[in-house]
């Protein structure tokens, strides 16, 4: 198992295009918070929103990055067929397939912190040399939520590892990544709110999305733990049909 | 030993390989011949667990591909070339493999060297050559040290040099005890390298023995004489039963050894300027038996016509009758 984990790890990092993505998951936020902390005066405003300004809206670009990682860690073996030279060399997929889970979901998660860290040493240090003297964390809220987020770009990667699994075509499981929770189901959420009251909150990715949200919620929508709990088994659904596909389907 | 049994592989209602029994023994380069669909590359596939056969199994030494710890110290593979991902260096595409099986990364330049890759080790494979594609594929199935190779076509795309040197190479690690098995559309190839073939034709096994016995017994064979009473021995080697093709310069005999005619020929006393037995190539004799199995077919390409009998060019007009156009006047 630590061989096929180191022999993930190398791949992870050796294609060009998880290169770029990790660029763009990293420098695509820093710039964002960077110009809101330069030109913001958040002086006299609520932690909570400073926070959602300068780290958590700018890092879920990183969440959806992170999520075509997840998408391209199997989705591009197949692309290019060296899925075959993968499984030649270690024949037992689920082997396979643990490695990459364990690798894609750790890479998530760690550019995730990366990034949301990144963020806000950038934004306090640019406040400071401001001279503006800006609270960062009210105690309970946003520490959960800064954690929701991190979660959130390791669950989003794996969420993109199973869809890679299923259709094995980046170019497909990518545009549904992307634009299934920003698109669609805000439109479903819509609809379906014109049915029953909150039955958008049965929609999976606005249930992920609410880990981040640096607000508590009334009893009319799932609370952030159970918002985590419940995108955590729909992504391991996607995983669990993914992972049996592989297994059976040939290489 | 590799012993493949009673494999089967369906798609859908198609059977892409039907029932392969066969062999292949160390220290030998075993040849897998079969037309375009025969179900060559899916028998590889499946005897290394990529599909996953309908019936039968592949053992190597006893154990099935999925039950060798570390498989690419025991199995090289090569089953194609442009299994790579563009934009990984070459060495970080070896590294991954040999990552995979806990083998050294020295190793991968010693791969590089044997393959004569050492100089673009750095290099994309996206700006690759088919061939470089090839050798890169081979420093993969040689990364374990394996006892045994399985190369689908591993020559596609090689230069004339490049090929010479997969022969004598493929070859050469036979001689160290290696079971080798290698497909190959390159006849003229296997019949220099093969020292034991499996042919088969759609998905079943048509033939397995001895290249030098296959020819043997699959090619034509016949007689070329050469000489000055041509005629007069065409006609008594015909009293006699055999067969006999005149040609420019020489007759051909089919149906008679070139003993006899040498033996005939000195009975009436003609004077002969060659006596020669020829036999068909191996691709004669892989074209005789594959006969009727081919999944694609061509027609014969039509023969060259005469200027005379060449019909018009289509949009373009033709010149009046009589008319000087400095070519031959084209027949409407």
């Amino acid at each position: 198992m630590i061989n096929a984990i180191r022999s993930e790890w190398i791949k992870l990092r050796s294609a060009r295009s998880n290169i770029v993505l990790v660029c763009l998951a990293i420098g695509l936020p820093l710039v964002i918070s960077t110009l809101i902390a330069a030109l913001a005066d958040m002086r006299d405003s609520d932690p909570i929103d400073v926070m959602a300004a300068v780290v958590l809206g700018p890092c879920f670009i990183c969440v959806i990055m992170a999520g075509v990682i997840g998408v391209l860690g199997i989705g591009q073996e197949y692309r290019h067929n060296t899925i075959r030279v993968t499984f030649t060399g270690e024949p037992r997929r689920s082997r396979v397939l643990a490695a990459k889970v364990v690798v894609t979901t750790a890479f998530g998660l760690g550019i995730g912190l990366l990034t949301q860290a990144l963020c806000l040493g950038v934004a306090k240090t640019i406040f400071s040399v401001r001279d503006i003297e800006v609270a960062f964390f009210e105690p309970g809220v946003n520490t959960a939520a800064f954690i929701g987020q991190v979660l959130l770009c390791g669950l989003f990667t794996l969420a993109g590892f199973g869809l890679g699994a299923i259709l094995r075509q980046p170019a497909g499981a990518i545009p549904i990544l992307v634009v299934f929770p920003l698109v669609v189901e805000p439109i479903l959420a819509g609809l379906l709110g014109l049915i029953a009251d909150n039955a958008g909150k049965w929609l999976p990715f606005q249930q992920g999305i609410r880990m981040a949200v640096n607000a508590e919620t009334g009893p009319e929508v799932f609370s952030r733990l159970y918002s985590g709990l419940y995108f955590g088994g729909f992504v391991a659904v996607l995983v669990a049909i993914g992972w049996l596909l592989v297994e059976r389907r040939d290489a | 030993m590799i012993q493949v049994s009673g494999l089967i592989k369906r798609y859908g209602s198609k059977v892409a390989v039907g029932g392969l029994d066969f062999e292949i023994q160390p220290g030998r380069v075993t040849g897998f011949l079969g037309p375009n669909g025969s179900g060559k590359s899916t028998t590889m596939r499946c005897m290394v667990g990529l599909d996953r056969p309908d019936a039968g199994e592949t053992r190597f030494d006893g154990r099935s591909y999925r039950e060798l710890d570390r498989p690419l110290h025991e199995v090289g593979t090569l089953l194609d070339a442009s299994y790579l991902h563009p934009t990984r260096k070459a060495r970080l595409h070896l590294r991954g493999i040999a990552a995979s099986n806990g083998i050294a990364a020295g190793r991968i330049d010693e791969v590089l060297a044997m393959v004569g890759l050492t100089e673009v080790a750095s290099v994309r494979p996206k700006a690759y050559s088919l061939g470089m594609r090839q050798r890169l594929g081979l420093a993969a199935a040689l990364l374990g040290d394996p006892r045994v190779l399985i190369l689908d076509e591993p020559a596609n795309g090689l230069d004339p040099e490049g090929i010479r040197w997969i022969r004598d190479f493929l070859s050469y690690l036979a001689r160290q005890g290696r079971a080798i098995f290698v497909s190959s559309h390159l006849l003229s190839e296997m019949a220099l390298m093969a020292d034991h073939l499996v042919v088969i034709g759609q998905g079943r096994l048509i033939e397995e023995g001895s290249a030098a016995s296959f020819i043997e017994r699959y090619a034509e064979r016949w007689v070329t004489i050469r000489s000055p009473q041509a005629a007069r021995f065409g006609q008594l080697i015909g009293a006699e039963g055999a067969t006999v093709t005149t040609t420019a310069d020489s007759i051909e005999v089919r149906g008679a050894t070139s003993a006899e005619l040498g033996e005939l020929a000195a009975k009436h006393g003609i004077v002969l300027h060659e006596l020669s037995p020829q036999s068909g190539s191996l691709e004669d004799a892989f074209l005789e038996l594959t006969r009727g199995t081919q999944e694609y077919r061509t027609e014969a390409p039509p023969s060259p016509v005469s200027p005379a009998t060449h019909p018009p060019t289509r949009g373009m007009p033709l010149p009046p009758p009589g008319a000087s156009t400095g070519t031959p006047e084209v027949e409407r």
